[in-house]
């Protein structure tokens, strides 16, 4: 076989009905790049016996470490959502309003759903099932609101195939598309007014640190993922213009933010599809730096925010409202 | 008669379109034959015929195929090796 190009790989998603049992891809997921490892605890033997180094070497158990990023497409940004720690409530008849919360579970159940992933790198078909995200990274990069998930899975395969993808036209959330608002007050429903318009960039990232657990069995792979502490946040950039946000900073002031984006010069309320929010319902600033730069640099501050926990309300949101049908 | 296509996806909307590489774009839920062009680049590209390739979930083939199913590298390598060890012979 002839040397492959990225660009001639695909990766495709389907909707576990057992978690960890593969199924082949029913959705092809338009991606920028992908990192899916086989990790091992792989065993090499120290007996003694008069020789100075390892002397065998054994599978151990292993799991599934993978990333993708891609450019955030209302198509495919919902059957994400679903794999995660999180509820998911599903309204209208088409288009869909997706909306995830976070819950407490110690691993996916239902609601959440587990995802297969085949991949075809080079013609070569790899299976991996049982995959959750564990991190969710939604950013403004050149314009473009694009997401980078970290995920785990429990186990590897090599699918019999053959696949052939089917593709959607892109549908991108480009340059003219977000608005950052931050509320006067926190709590489940905080008010938001007015966009702001000092952001320069913005990174929000939900991260629920799962680890893959392996149980004995007479199988190597992982028995599943269990979520641990999430950890909400933001890191940004903002025009120093006063103290006023300094202070909100010293002084631990709580609001909430969100992030949408969306078709056109609509609101996410207005929009009916191709709509994407982030929101978190409480935060405090936790770092806020602001230095004098070069001769002609603007004076700006860096700053990061963490969320927190909303007393009878969520932390965080992320909304989708899209055409695909998740059953 | 040539080959007629059909892709079925229930997670997208009916005017929803797929495209398929080499082959081109389908309705989802809209059956279209293929022209014996599309058929030979996509069997060019993928170098097995459309029937195989398009036997997943998600897929309805009906029709004659025309196109031919190029051989693969390993197999054109093997034959090769075979005609030298049986002309050397």
């Amino acid at each position: 076989m002839p040397v492959g190009l990225g660009g001639g790989g695909a990766v495709g998603i389907a909707i576990e009905t057992t978690m960890g049992t593969f199924v082949d891809p029913t959705v092809w997921v338009p991606i920028i790049s992908e990192e899916f490892r086989y990790v091992e605890d792989r065993y090499f033997s120290p007996q003694l016996r008069q020789q100075v180094m390892v002397s065998d070497v054994k599978q151990g158990f292993y799991h599934i470490e993978g990333t993708i990023n891609f450019e955030v497409d209302t198509h495919f940004l919902p059957y994400f959502l679903y794999a995660s720690r999180h509820t998911v409530t599903k309204t209208g008849t088409g288009p869909y309003v997706y909306k995830a919360v976070p819950n407490k579970m110690a691993s996916v159940g239902a609601p959440a759903k587990s995802l297969s992933i085949g991949i075809i790198r080079n013609d070569v078909l790899w299976g991996y099932a049982g995959c959750v995200v564990g991190q969710y990274e939604f950013t403004i990069e050149d314009g473009v609101l694009r997401c980078n998930m970290n995920m785990l899975g429990l186990s590897e395969s090599t699918p019999a195939g053959p696949w052939t993808p089917t593709w959607s036209d892109p549908d991108l959330l480009g340059a003219d598309a977000h608005a950052i608002f931050v509320a006067s007050d926190f709590g489940a429903a905080p008010t938001f007014a007015a966009a702001s318009t000092d952001f320069n960039g913005m990174t929000m990232t939900v991260n629920h640190n799962p680890t893959a657990e392996n149980r004995i069995k007479k199988d190597r792979a992982a028995s599943y993922i269990a979520f641990h502490e999430t950890e909400i946040g933001f890191n940004t950039e903002l025009d120093f213009i006063n103290k006023t946000e300094y202070n909100n900073f010293i002084n631990t002031t709580q609001r909430g933010i969100k992030m949408e984006s969306t078709q056109g010069a609509t609101t996410y309320a207005s929009s009916t599809v191709d709509a994407v929010k982030v929101q978190l319902n409480r935060f405090a600033y936790e770092t806020y730096e602001v230095d004098l730069p070069g001769l002609g640099d603007i004076v700006m501050a860096g700053v990061t925010g963490r969320g927190l926990a909303v007393s009878g309300g969520d932390a965080y949101e992320l909304h989708c409202k899209s055409v695909t049908n998740i059953t | 008669m040539s080959l007629t296509v059909k892709v079925t996806n229930k997670a997208f909307p009916d005017d929803h379109v797929f495209s398929i590489s080499s082959m081109g774009n389908f309705t989802n839920g809209k059956a279209r034959e293929i022209t014996k062009e599309e058929e030979q680049a996509f069997v060019d590209e993928r170098g097995i015929p459309v029937r195989d390739a398009l036997s997943g979930e998600g897929f309805d083939v009906s029709g004659t195929a025309t196109a031919k199913v190029p051989e693969s590298d390993e197999e054109t390598a093997t034959t090769t090796e075979k005609d030298k060890e049986g002309g050397e012979s």
